[in-house]
């Protein structure tokens, strides 16, 4: 299974997917657009807190995605 | 074992109490609050090198490198103004910058790092710098 990960205020909510079931692959790619066209920006996770890489656009290989809320200024 | 070894322990026994404190006291409030901090906190510390996450523990900052420029900020679980971008350790400047939304303070710190290691110039954009004594 992989793993969306959305931070939030409960800290985060977490969606598996798996990329061999097409309806829970369909659900994913959804979220990843409606995320991603509120201004979320979705990283792929590196191994062991290594640094990751910008996701332009969904990757069903991609195994754990960060959604990260626009920043702002302080 | 030596002073600087045990100065480290102590500081990690001090920090985990400081945690539980900082819970408890979200809990008497707004437990909801209290799991969310603690997950954030969780969900950092998955997401951090061996040597972050033992910076982490020890003094509540790590230190990440620019994915684009190669520059090092330290990243601070503290308030605002929470990033240094270090010369030779020495600090530049300081950085503001956040992710929207009521994120509790091991989120924040989580996206602030992601943000310098995969789209540091976007991040770079958006903050707000500070002299370095601010």
């Amino acid at each position: 299974m992989h793993l969306q990960i959305v931070m939030d205020s409960d800290g985060d909510s977490r969606h598996e997917f798996d990329p061999a079931d097409l309806s829970s692959l369909a659900a994913a790619e959804a979220r990843f657009q409606d995320l991603t066209g509120k201004g979320f920006r979705a990283v792929a996770l590196g191994k062991d807190g290594s640094p990751g890489e910008l996701m332009r656009k969904f990757d069903p290989l991609t195994e754990q995605t960060l959604f990260v809320p626009q920043l702002q200024g302080g | 074992m030596n002073a600087s070894a045990i100065g480290r322990i102590l500081l990690r026994q001090i920090w985990r109490r400081t945690d539980s404190l900082v819970s408890f006291i979200i809990a008497m409030g707004d437990n909801r609050r209290s799991v969310a901090y603690k997950r954030g906190l969780d969900l950092l510390k998955a997401n951090l090198t061996a040597t972050q996450l033992d910076d982490f523990l020890t003094y509540r900052r790590f230190d990440v490198v620019g994915g684009s420029s190669g520059r090092t900020y330290r990243i601070r679980l503290a308030g605002a103004m929470n990033v240094e971008e270090l010369d030779q350790g020495r600090c530049l400047r300081r950085l503001c910058f956040f992710p929207e939304g009521q994120l509790v303070d091991g989120d924040v710190v989580l996206a602030q790092k992601v943000a310098l290691e995969t789209f540091e110039p976007e991040a770079l954009a958006i903050a707000n710098k500070y002299p370095p004594g601010c």
